[in-house]
């Protein structure tokens, strides 16, 4: 059935018997057809051939429907269902991409890259070591750092140094010399002076001290914070 | 064909999938309590010492209520008594004194040792002048054996027991007898010990006083 430029033969005519050169012919493309079709195309093929292979395949496709063989066919089921199942789950512990109801079925398509897979498994153990060491040295520091201010045995911090004004002394300074009384009366007025000097210089030193945070920042003591009050 | 979903090895990637979305849910627990042990760690200081930072011992030489009280109430008494000799009730005058010496002072206060000598100088006249010479020796003899150290409490008690003894001579030449004229002597020279005592107290204190100054 072929028609080559440079053969010199003319066409038969429809009703003619064929010859055994036209047999051969007509054999030879059949069998082109058989390779075509079960996946074994020959390497190079005639011009008109080609055109006419076309054409029996679109023939062949028309008249019968696309039956996929069942390995053909798990294989596209198992490679739908593992491509759904690698992006709910995670990605496959080993990263080898098999069947899901087939281990032994190796599936394509839907496949999560492989560096990809092991960055989104190693992610979140990454994050929670980091954060774990991060922890682990703030508490480390926290232990060893050295106090800056030795605690009490109670716990409570050191005492702040206290001025002297502010601090329980003796009353030579404040009193002075103590001269001798002429009379009993000048005794008795003279140590009741004495008594009231002391308690008003430590009743003062006391008020400040009570009265310190007012005055350390800065804030003026009220006009009646020495009158009366305790004790 | 048998059907996916019944597959024992679907079952098991399934249970793969659970089992990820539950170690990914321990971890993000586990990083939380590694976040919250951090912030734990970060606001130390006062959780380290199981106390607030802003508790702060009372130094021990502060002046404290504890002093004011005791130093208000020798006040109260020595103006007590001052009130029952302007009245003439020596007797109460010299009760009123003497609960000074029973007075609780913080045990460390300087000023109680300033304030009971003051008050054993004022209770000795008080009882000098009623006639109780003996009494009030034993009164100032007390008061300069508990004292811990050198001031002008201290100088004027030893004045005090000058004035004591003073008394005490002129009581002994009052009587006449020549064996207490020489006891006399014997205690006015004890007295001018006193005195001579009390005037260095008082030299010392003032140089150092002046020094420190």
């Amino acid at each position: 059935m072929t028609r080559d430029d440079d053969t010199p033969t003319a066409l038969p005519a429809p009703d003619d018997v064929a010859d055994a050169a036209e047999k051969a012919r007509a054999r030879a493309f059949g069998e082109l057809i058989e390779k075509v079709l079960s996946g074994r195309p020959p390497a190079a093929v005639p011009a008109d051939e080609r055109a006419l292979l076309e054409v029996a395949t679109v023939i062949r496709a028309a008249a019968r429907p696309v039956e996929l063989d069942t390995l053909r066919t798990r294989s596209i089921v198992e490679s739908a269902l593992a491509t759904a199942i690698e992006r709910k789950g995670g990605g496959h512990p080993t990263g080898s991409i098999t069947s899901p109801t087939d281990p032994g079925l190796r599936v394509r398509g839907g496949v999560i890259p492989l560096s990809r897979a092991r960055g989104r498994r190693l992610a979140p153990w990454l994050l929670s070591g980091l954060t774990t060491a991060v922890a682990a040295a703030a508490i480390a520091a926290l232990v060893l750092r050295p106090a800056t201010t030795a605690p009490t045995p109670d716990g409570a911090l050191a005492p702040a140094p206290v001025a002297v004004h502010l601090r329980s002394r003796p009353a030579d300074a404040l009193i002075g010399v103590i001269t001798a009384a002429p009379t009993l009366d000048a005794a008795s007025g003279a140590v009741v002076l004495r008594i009231d000097t002391i308690y008003a210089d430590r009743l003062a030193g006391f008020r400040e001290r009570t009265l310190a945070g007012t005055t350390r920042a800065g804030v003026e003591r009220p006009a009646s914070s020495n009158q009366g009050g305790r004790p | 064909m048998r059907s996916p979903m019944t597959s024992p090895s679907l079952r098991a990637g399934a249970r793969r999938a659970a089992s990820g979305r539950a170690g990914r849910l321990a971890l993000a627990v586990l990083a939380g309590v590694a976040l919250v042990a951090l912030g734990f760690a970060c606001s130390s200081d006062s959780d380290r010492r199981g106390g607030p930072v802003t508790r702060i011992t009372e130094p021990e030489d502060a002046i404290d209520e504890a002093l004011m009280v005791a130093l208000s109430q020798a006040k109260n008494f020595h103006h007590k008594a001052r009130v029952y000799m302007s009245d003439g009730q020596l007797p109460l005058a010299t009760a009123a004194v003497r609960q000074i010496l029973a007075v609780r002072f913080p045990p460390a206060a300087p000023e109680a040792e300033d304030v009971v000598l003051d008050a054993r100088a004022m209770l000795a006249k008080l009882l000098v002048a009623q006639g109780q010479v003996e009494a009030a020796m034993s009164v100032v003899d007390e008061g300069l054996a508990v004292a811990s150290r050198d001031s002008f409490f201290v100088a004027n008690l030893y004045t005090v027991k000058g004035e004591v003894l003073q008394a005490q001579a002129e009581l002994l030449v009052s009587t006449g007898q020549p064996a207490d004229g020489d006891r006399a002597r014997e205690v006015r020279k004890q007295a001018i010990i006193a005195f001579d005592k009390s005037i260095a107290i008082n030299e010392a204190l003032q140089k150092r006083i002046l020094e420190e100054k």
